[in-house]
C-alpha cells in the first residue's frame, strides 16, 4: 500500500462517517430516530435495501465464487424479484397501515404479545451473532493479506460504524448507505475496466468471453433436477425465494429500510428498485470475477489464494510436496498462456481451433486437479486449515495488480459494504430491543426523548457486542457457516409465523405461539440428529433445508392446533 | 373493500416480472454463445 492508498482510503471513510453523523444529528423522537421520520424517498430506499444485503464478503467471495466455479451463482438469485413483489402486495401495505416501528410489533396486533416477543428474540440471537460476522469475515481476509493487526481491524471499523449509527440512526444509516453503495460501485466498475486493460493487447472482451466459455465458466443456467447441484434454476426460484421472502419481509434489519419510506408507494418502488436491479447487479460482479480469472490465464498465480494455508503448509512436513505442486501449476499455466493467446490469434481471424480448444480444456482439467491436489495437502498440514480461497482470489488481484491509488479505494469499497450491513444490523438491533422488549414490556409509559436516548444507548450496546463478537471469531472454526447455520435455524419458524399470520387467517394467538415453540424446538433436535453429530460434509441434511423445514412445521402445526382447540371449544 | 385496495397489483410489478424473464433469456443466449 503507498501514501496515496492511504489517503484514498481514509478521506473516503472518514468523510462517509462524520458527513452521515453531521447530516443527520439531533433526532427529537423515536419515529425520526427509527423511521428517519418516515421522510425516505423510494430511490433512498431501493439504495438503502441493496447495501444493507450486499455486505464486504458479497464483493471479496462473489468474484471468487465466479473465478471458481463460473456464472452459475447468479442463479440463487432468481427468486429475489418475486420475492419482492409478494412483500410488496402483502407485507408493505399491512406494516404502513398499522404504522409499526418494527415488523413484530405486527404479530401483537394480529396474535399476542407473546408471539411478538418470542419472535424479536429469535430475531435478536440471530441477527446479533450475524452482525458480528459482517466486521470479523471481510477484517480476517484484510488482516491476513495486508498484515493489519486483526483486532485493531475490528476496532476500527465497529467504532466508525458505531459513531454514525449512533448519532442519526435510521436517518444516518440511509444517509451513508447512499455513498457506500456510490463508492462500491464506482469501484467495482474501475475495476472492471482496469481489468480489461490489463489484458493482453490481442484480447478483446469478447475474446475473454470466449476464453471463459472454453474454460467452462460461462454455464450462467442450469436447468437439471440434480438434487446435488446447489445452484440450478429451480433451486433459485424455490429456494431463493424462501429466503428472499424471510431475508426482506421478516428481518428488521431490512424491514426497517422500506419501513422509512415516504408513503407506502415508496417503499414499494424501493423495493421494486431492488427486484429490477439486483440480478443485473450480482450477474456484474460475477463478471468482474470472470475478468478476473481470464486476466489470471496470462499471469502467475498461487496454487491457493489463502496465505494461511501456504504458511501453515510450509511449516508442515508436506511443504516439499506442495512445492512440487507449485511448480508443476507454473508449468502448465505457462503452457496455458501460450495455447490461449495462439486460440485468440486463431478466432481473431475467425478460426475456433478444435485442437487448441481442446488443448486448453485438457491443460484446464489438469490444473483443476493439481489445485485439488494442494487442498489435500493444506487439509493434511492441519486439519483446522480451511482449504478453500475464494475469498481471497479479488483481494489478491486488488493488492497485486491495481495501479497505485486505486488499491486504496478498492479496499475502501470493501469497508463500506462492511459498514453498510453492520450499521443496518445494529441499528435493527437496538431497534428491537428498544420497541420490541425494552418499551414495551420494561418502560411503558416515558417520554420520546427517553427512548430516543435508549435507543442510542442500545445501538452503543450491540456495537460493542458485534466487535467484541467480531474480535473473538478466531475461537470458532467455521465461523461464517457457523453463523449461517444459526440464521437457517431461526428464519423457517419466523418465516412460518409471519405467513401463517398473513395467509391463514384460521389460525389465531394460541395455536400460532405453541405451533412456534414446537417448530424451533423440532429445528434444534433434527439440527442436532441430521447435522451436528456428523463430520463435516457427511452431514444427512443440508442446513439450507432448515429454513423450508422449521416454515412447514409451524404453519402445519399451528393449523393442526387450531383445529383441535375448536372442535374442543364448540364440544364445551 | 379496503382489503382488496390494499393488495393490488401494479404495472411495476409486471415490469420486474418481464425484465428478470428477460434477463434470463439474456443468460441464456449468452450461454449459448460462449459455452
Amino acid at each position: 500500500m503507498q501514501v496515496i492508498d492511504w489517503v484514498v482510503l481514509i478521506i473516503t471513510l472518514f468523510f462517509i462517517v462524520f458527513y452521515g453523523a453531521w447530516k443527520t444529528r439531533g433526532s427529537k423522537n423515536v419515529q425520526d430516530y427509527i423511521l428517519g421520520n418516515n421522510e425516505t424517498p423510494w430511490y433512498t430506499v431501493g439504495i438503502s435495501v441493496m447495501a444493507t444485503q450486499a455486505s464486504a464478503i458479497t464483493f471479496l467471495s462473489t468474484p471468487g465464487q465466479a473465478f471458481n466455479d463460473g456464472m452459475g451463482f447468479v442463479q440463487f438469485y432468481f427468486g429475489l424479484p418475486l420475492a419482492m413483489i409478494i412483500i410488496c402486495i402483502t407485507f408493505i401495505p399491512i406494516y404502513h397501515r398499522l404504522k409499526v416501528y418494527t415488523v413484530y410489533e405486527f404479530l401483537e396486533q394480529r396474535f399476542d404479545l407473546k408471539t411478538r416477543s418470542l419472535a424479536a428474540i429469535l430475531f435478536l440471537i440471530q441477527r446479533g451473532f450475524s452482525t458480528g460476522i459482517t466486521i470479523y469475515a471481510p477484517a480476517i481476509v484484510l488482516s491476513s493479506i495486508l498484515g493489519w493487526n486483526l483486532n485493531l481491524m475490528n476496532i476500527v471499523i465497529g467504532i466508525l460504524i458505531i459513531i454514525y449509527t449512533m448519532t442519526g440512526g435510521t436517518k444516518a444509516v440511509n444517509v451513508t448507505q447512499k455513498q457506500q453503495m456510490f463508492i462500491i460501485m464506482s469501484g467495482m466498475f474501475i475495476a472492471f475496466f482496469i481489468i480489461l486493460s490489463l489484458l493482453p493487447k490481442e484480447v478483446s472482451f469478447n475474446n475473454a468471453l470466449q476464453i471463459a466459455g472454453v474454460n467452462d465458466k460461462m454455464n450462467i443456467l442450469d436447468f437439471s433436477l440434480d438434487k446435488e447441484k446447489r445452484y440450478t434454476v429451480w433451486t433459485g426460484l424455490t429456494g431463493g425465494l424462501f429466503l428472499a421472502l424471510s431475508y426482506f419481509g421478516t428481518d428488521q434489519s431490512q424491514a426497517q429500510r422500506y419501513l422509512s419510506g415516504k408513503s407506502v408507494r415508496e417503499s414499494q418502488m424501493g423495493l421494486v428498485f431492488n427486484a429490477l436491479l439486483k440480478v443485473p447487479m450480482q450477474f456484474f460482479i460475477l463478471l468482474v470475477g470472470i475478468m478476473v480469472y481470464v486476466f489470471f490465464q496470462f499471469q502467475s498465480v498461487p496454487i491457493n489464494f489463502n496465505p494461511n494455508s501456504k504458511a501453515s503448509i510450509e511449516k508442515s512436513v508436506y511443504a516439499s510436496d506442495y512445492k512440487k505442486l507449485e511448480g508443476e501449476l507454473v508449468d502448465i499455466a505457462s503452457e496455458k498462456k501460450e495455447v490461449t493467446l495462439a486460440y485468440v490469434n486463431q478466432l481473431n481471424i475467425e478460426t475456433d481451433n478444435k485442437v487448441l480448444k481442446n488443448r486448453i480444456i485438457a491443460l484446464g482439467e489438469k490444473e483443476k486437479t493439481l489445485r485439488e491436489d494442494a487442498k489435500v495437502l493444506i487439509s493434511k498440514a492441519n486439519k483446522k486449515n480451511k482449504t478453500t480461497d475464494s475469498d481471497y482470489v479479488f483481494i489478491h488481484f486488488i493488492i497485486h495488480y491495481l495501479p497505485k491509488g486505486f488499491i486504496g479505494l478498492l479496499l475502501a469499497v470493501i469497508i463500506c459494504a462492511a459498514m453498510s450491513s453492520t450499521a443496518a444490523g445494529i441499528n435493527s438491533l437496538a431497534s428491537t430491543t428498544v420497541i420490541d422488549i425494552y418499551k414495551r414490556n420494561i418502560k411503558t409509559e416515558k417520554s420520546e426523548a427517553h427512548f430516543v436516548k435508549a435507543s442510542k444507548g442500545f445501538t452503543l450496546l450491540w456495537g460493542m457486542i458485534a466487535i467484541l463478537f467480531a474480535c473473538f471469531g478466531t475461537l470458532f472454526e467455521n465461523l461464517i457457516q457457523f453463523v449461517n447455520i444459526i440464521g437457517s435455524i431461526f428464519y423457517g419458524t419466523i418465516l412460518g409465523i409471519f405467513l401463517v399470520a398473513f395467509y391463514i387467517k384460521y389460525v389465531k394467538a394460541q395455536a400460532i405461539f405453541w405451533a412456534a415453540v414446537f417448530s424451533q424446538i423440532a429445528i434444534f433436535i433434527i439440527y442436532y440428529l441430521a447435522i451436528y453429530i456428523f463430520p463435516p460434509g457427511k452431514e444427512k441434511l443440508s442446513y439450507l433445508w432448515l429454513n423450508f423445514i422449521g416454515v412447514i412445521i409451524t404453519i402445519i402445526v399451528s393449523v393442526t392446533v387450531q383445529y383441535f382447540r375448536n372442535s374442543n371449544t364448540k364440544q364445551q | 373493500m379496503e382489503e382488496k385496495k390494499l393488495r393490488s397489483w401494479k404495472r411495476n410489478y409486471t415490469l420486474v416480472l418481464v425484465m428478470n424473464a428477460l434477463y434470463i433469456l439474456i443468460f441464456y443466449f449468452i450461454m449459448q454463445y460462449f459455452s
